[in-house]
């Protein structure tokens, strides 16, 4: 009977959530326009603050039907707040068409757009974008115009990209860092060189304490009106109760499991809020919950049915926190992704393996709701047990592409290399896409750049002269003549690397000191403990770790370039390197021989072949050494990544045809996966190639997409297969790696573009084949089938 | 010296995940003793190379015919005529090909070249991955897949052997000796419709599957179900009998005919054979299924 009650209520709000238009929400930009025109003369942190809490304070709230777990960052479900001191000429330039363009459709009415016409100009020419556009060299800017990097993320919006302190308030509650904060004021000395500075923050942080119990209880005045004019007298009973709950937490400690999950998702919407950082993530959600779960069973005042109704209820309010992306982001980031990221598994603090029946519940959890966030991290290491294995590649079999899965093994070594103590580098929760951070301490800067790695490459071959537009804004490395080998080729490449890693890391360094200037984070900064400590905000470098990590993208294209040049150029002599360039110049045309020969027998990366994946290997490491020797402004390092999240695609577009056979203007490869269908030898083959990597030294993560059918393991002991490809995976040293949905759509592209699908593995009937090897009816016929599975 | 022991191979394949326990890497070596009409590797029959066309990929550019010192490669219109009784499999072609659409069939591999293949996916076989030598007929190079089975074993991984259990004992046997478990296809319980389908009768089938069973090697049945050749209810009651009497089978493999293979003949110059023959519904499959299992078979469809 329980059971019935329970499915109803979260496939009812489940119902609810998809029927949600997108909309727009101008609340936050109204509010923080009234709050900064108030307060000019004020420090900016102060600023901040101030304008925090005008938001918490009248932004419209709501509470739906059936929800258990109360709470948003905008007035209506699923629409986006507007953050006008990022960035604001676009919102205006762009407004009329959100309703109408190709991705990510959103909803504006037309009363708020002649509101916002009268708000946003007055924030044109001051917004962080407008300060860090100004400052850029002339050099830098023109890098990125011609697709060396692209750093626009965190130049036209928040930073993101940090776990909270969830456990600070699970612990203390806002009430004990309120007294923190307190305590922390009285004893700063005015008279000392930074007194002034830390009592303001100290000052903007209480304020920020403040605007969160007000905001609270608003929700609990809210739910006890609600309580009193609905007749369901059962959802009076729960209306009643969630006033209880919002009336003592955050501010106080939870008492219980259900107050522990709204103490949660309060913390979470704050950050969202405060700034338009995307990625903000729950990190170890089953560690600092399970207490409150174990205390509320132990005392039989919920059984586990219970819990995970309570949990669901959380799960579908995380889909609701959605980000206005302009009209190009809209394109390539399709389905309004903020990239919530819960970490499940993996190990203690002590070393120990960390699963617990939290771990369970919460990939149940996402089993049953199927919605594109939260997103899951499962970590993994030797001693997970099989059965948290196991119930992970059940999830993953669904095909919702969750969880990814990560490998202490190689992460928690890459942490103590950037000098995190044990007991940190063992807590690390994934943020984002693949970058590990340790909750309420690291301050990661994770997605900070995208860095043309193919683009390098390509200057190197051509001295340094960009072949598409004829603008010599590379290092002068040498012609054709003077790459006579194939370490000669490994340094020019290297020289251009470093080059423009120096534009990069500068250019990002002004976009911190232009966020530390004007975007203080004292909300933000409360949930770290070293913040409050040292009396210095998240963006002037108060968190324990401080990081930024700018992506190297397309390491696959260049090593299958540098294995194209070495086997055709250096050791069969089959054209010589100024031969290459004019076939690469000629974009192929009246080249198909040599193109062919290019595609199908020169060695590719993907396919475990040592001395191809030595090569990608340094294409990798090359562009992670010169990154990590730089500092930034909060007195952390830059630690590199290879990822690109769609941004292989415009990177792709600025770069001519490669010598690995890729045509002028086609996307890179996908993260550290192999060029798109150039590997032919199944999964396993992959994950040894991409094991090869020096995954430890791109400590800000690296990304393997596998295409890969969940129907290949439909059986039982198809899961067990799928379990030991997984551990042998870890035993190989990779870094993460995640199963890709394989829709009706993919395939269809596949019959279209077979060679870009070479890898793509599929079952049909009772046997897997590679997809684009098959006759069109079979083909045709799998197509049907995966469009009945959907 | 001692003489290198190689033989020929027609496809490697990674990953093999519906072809016994395990992640396995599946061998296929080359040449077979039966000729099924539904057979879905046309070019694992005959024992040595051959040259195959694949007419998708062939973009007609004529190179083939030009680099022939035989002059047995022709191309006529948009397809390529390969005068098979001439060719001596030189794979000059093969070489010049631009878009790999002439392909040989079979390639000749050491022991060590194997192994080698082999042990590349070690770290995911754990405790019971390893090798599947199979066909064509593994036994038709009884040296050679005996040699690949007792090499992997040295290394620690698990041996099977896919065997379609047409050949003399001894040759069998010299084989399985070397396999921890053997996957042993029966296509039909009936002497004269097995010679029908297969051009050979069952008998030697049958008996070796005893011996194999009396050396107390697992096996793992694997019957291929096509439609109106050995799906009546008769022949899977006479393949319940024979499973329940064998000691130490562990499970029956009901392997849907499929015509993933029929651009294959066509590749090398053959008709299908099986063009009419249906694929069995997903119905068929689980009567089947039922059918056996409540022989108290463990059964599993597609392996």
């Amino acid at each position: 009977m329980a059971v019935a009650v329970e499915t109803t209520r979260i496939e009812r709000l489940r119902r609810a959530f998809l029927r949600h238009r997108p909309e727009i929400c101008i609340a936050r930009a109204v509010l923080i326009t009234e709050s900064y025109n108030e307060t000019e003369d004020c420090p900016a942190v102060l600023r901040r603050a101030h304008a925090f809490h005008r938001i918490m304070e009248k932004m419209p709230i709501y509470i739906e039907d059936d929800e258990l777990i109360v709470g948003n960052i905008a007035s209506r479900p699923r629409s986006a707040p507007i953050y006008p001191e990022y960035s604001a000429q676009w919102i205006l330039d762009q407004m009329d068409t959100f309703a109408t363009r190709g991705g990510d459709k959103l909803f504006i009415a037309e009363e708020d757009k002649i509101i916002l016409r009268e708000v946003l100009p007055c924030w044109v020419g001051r917004t962080v974008q407008d300060r860090i556009m100004r400052r850029l060299p002339a050099e830098t800017k023109q890098a990125m115009d011609l697709g060396a990097f692209s750093s626009y993320n965190m130049i036209t919006g928040g930073v993101g990209h940090f776990i909270p302190g969830y456990e600070r308030v699970l612990q203390k509650g806002f009430g004990g860092i309120r007294a923190e904060i307190e305590a922390q004021l009285a004893r700063v000395d005015p008279s000392a060189a930074d007194g002034i500075e830390k009592s303001w923050f100290y000052q903007a942080a209480l304020i920020c304490c403040d605007a969160v119990s007000l905001f609270a209880n608003r929700y609990a005045d809210l739910a006890s009106r609600m309580a009193q004019e609905t007749s369901d007298h059962r959802r009076r009973a729960e209306l009643l109760q969630l006033a209880e709950v919002c009336a003592w937490v955050p501010q106080n400690p939870p008492r219980s499991f259900h107050e522990a999950l709204q103490s949660f998702w309060f913390v979470h919407l704050l950050p969202y809020i405060e700034a338009n950082g995307l990625a903000v993530s729950p990190g170890r959600f089953d560690q600092y919950m399970l207490p409150f779960l174990q205390r509320d069973v132990e005392s039989g005042t919920l059984d586990s049915a219970d819990a995970l109704e309570l949990l669901e209820c959380l799960w579908v309010k995380f889909p609701n926190i959605i980000k206005l992306y302009n009209n190009e982001a809209a394109l390539s980031f399709g389905g309004f992704p903020t990239n919530s990221c819960i970490t499940l598994g993996g190990q203690t603090a002590e070393g120990e393996d960390a699963t617990n029946d939290l771990s369970y519940l919460c990939l149940q959890a996402t089993a049953d709701t199927r919605l594109p966030d939260p997103s899951i991290a499962v970590r993994l290491h030797r001693f997970s047990p099989d059965q948290f294995v196991q119930k992970a590649c059940e999830v993953i079999r669904l095909g919702t592409g969750m969880p990814k899965v990560f490998n202490d093994e190689v992460i928690v070594p890459a942490l103590l290399n950037r000098r995190y103590d044990l007991e940190d580098a063992r807590n690390y929760g994934i943020v984002g896409c693949v970058e590990p951070s340790v909750g309420g301490k690291t301050y990661g800067w994770c997605n900070a750049a995208y860095f043309n790695l193919a683009k390098c490459f390509e200057l190197a071959i051509h001295d340094g002269v960009c072949p598409r537009t004829g603008v010599a804004y590379g290092v002068r490395t040498g012609g054709a003549e003077d790459l006579t080998s194939i370490g000669d080729v490994l340094t020019a490449y290297q020289r251009q690397v470093s080059h423009f890693v120096d534009l990069l890391t500068g250019c990002i360094n002004l976009t911190d000191l232009a966020h530390r200037e004007a975007a203080p984070l004292p909300l933000s900064s409360c949930l770290f403990d070293a913040c409050i400590e040292k009396g210095v905000d998240l963006n002037g470098g108060g968190a324990r770790y401080n990081f930024t990590g700018p992506q190297g993208v397309g390491t696959a294209n260049v090593a299958d370039s540098l294995a194209a040049i070495q086997h055709l150029v250096f050791e069969e002599h089959v054209l010589s390197m100024r031969e290459l360039l004019q076939a690469l110049a000629d974009n192929f045309d009246g080249h198909e021989t040599l193109h062919r020969k290019m595609l199908l027998k020169t060695p590719k990366f993907g396919n475990d072949d040592p001395a191809v994946d030595h090569l990608a290997r340094l294409a990798g490491s090359i562009y992670s050494r010169c990154v990590e020797s730089h500092g930034n402004p909060r007195g952390g390092i830059f630690q590199p990544g290879l990822y690109p999240v769609t941004a292989n695609i415009p990177l792709g577009a600025v770069v001519g045809a490669l010598p690995d056979g890729r045509v002028a203007g086609e996307a890179l490869a996908d993260g550290v996966s192999p060029v798109a269908g150039r590997d032919a030898k199944g999964p396993t083959a992959v994950m040894k190639s991409v094991a090869r990597l020096e995954h430890i030294r791109a400590s800000n993560g690296t990304l393997l997409n596998l295409k890969f059918s969940p129907s290949v393991v439909a059986s039982a002991t198809g899961l067990g297969k799928l379990v030991k490809l997984l551990r042998g995976y870890i035993a190989l040293g990779g870094w993460h790696v995640q199963f890709n949905v394989i829709e009706a759509q993919t395939l269809r592209e596949a019959q279209k573009n077979p060679d870009q699908y070479r890898d793509l593995l599929v079952r049909v009937a009772g046997y897997s084949a590679f997809f684009v090897e098959l006759d069109q009816a079979v083909q045709d016929d799998i197509i049907r089938r995966t469009t009945h599975l959907l | 010296m001692k003489e290198v022991l190689s033989g020929y191979i027609f496809n490697v394949q990674h990953f093999s995940i519906h072809d016994g326990p395990g992640i396995r890497t599946l061998i296929h070596l080359k040449g077979c003793s039966l000729r099924c009409s539904w057979c879905c590797n046309p070019e694992s029959q005959i024992t040595g190379p051959e040259l195959g066309w694949r007419r998708p990929r062939c973009i007609a550019c004529g190179r083939c015919e030009t680099v022939c010192p035989e002059q047995c490669i022709h191309l006529q219109g948009d397809r390529v005529i390969i005068d098979r009784e001439r060719c001596t499999l030189c794979a000059r072609c093969v070489q010049t090909c631009p878009t790999e659409a002439l392909v040989m069939f079979g390639t000749q591999m050491t022991v060590d070249e194997v192994v080698a293949l082999v042990s590349k996916d070690a770290p995911f076989y754990a405790e019971d991955g390893g090798v599947t030598v199979s066909g064509g007929e593994p036994c038709l190079q009884p040296e050679f897949a005996a040699a690949i089975l007792q090499r992997c074993a040295m290394h620690g991984f698990t041996t099977a052997v896919e065997t379609a259990g047409h050949v003399p004992w001894p040759t069998m046997e010299m084989v399985v000796r070397d396999a921890d478990f053997v996957l042993y296809d029966l296509k039909h319980l009936d002497p004269g419709q097995h010679r029908l389908h297969t051009g050979s009768d069952n008998q030697l089938v049958l008996e070796n599957l005893t011996r194999i069973d009396q050396m107390g090697k697992g096996i793992w049945l694997r019957f291929p179900l096509v439609p109106g050749v050995n799906d009546d209810a008769e022949n899977i009651a006479q393949l319940a009998e024979v499973a329940q009497s064998l000691q130490h089978l562990r499970q029956v493999d009901i392997l849907p005919y499929h015509q993933l293979g029929s651009n294959k003949y066509a590749y090398l110059g053959r008709c299908y054979p099986a063009a009419d023959i249906r694929q069995p519904s997903d119905e068929e499959l689980r009567a089947v299924k039922v059918q056996l299992e409540r022989s108290g078979i463990n059964v599993s469809i597609g392996g």
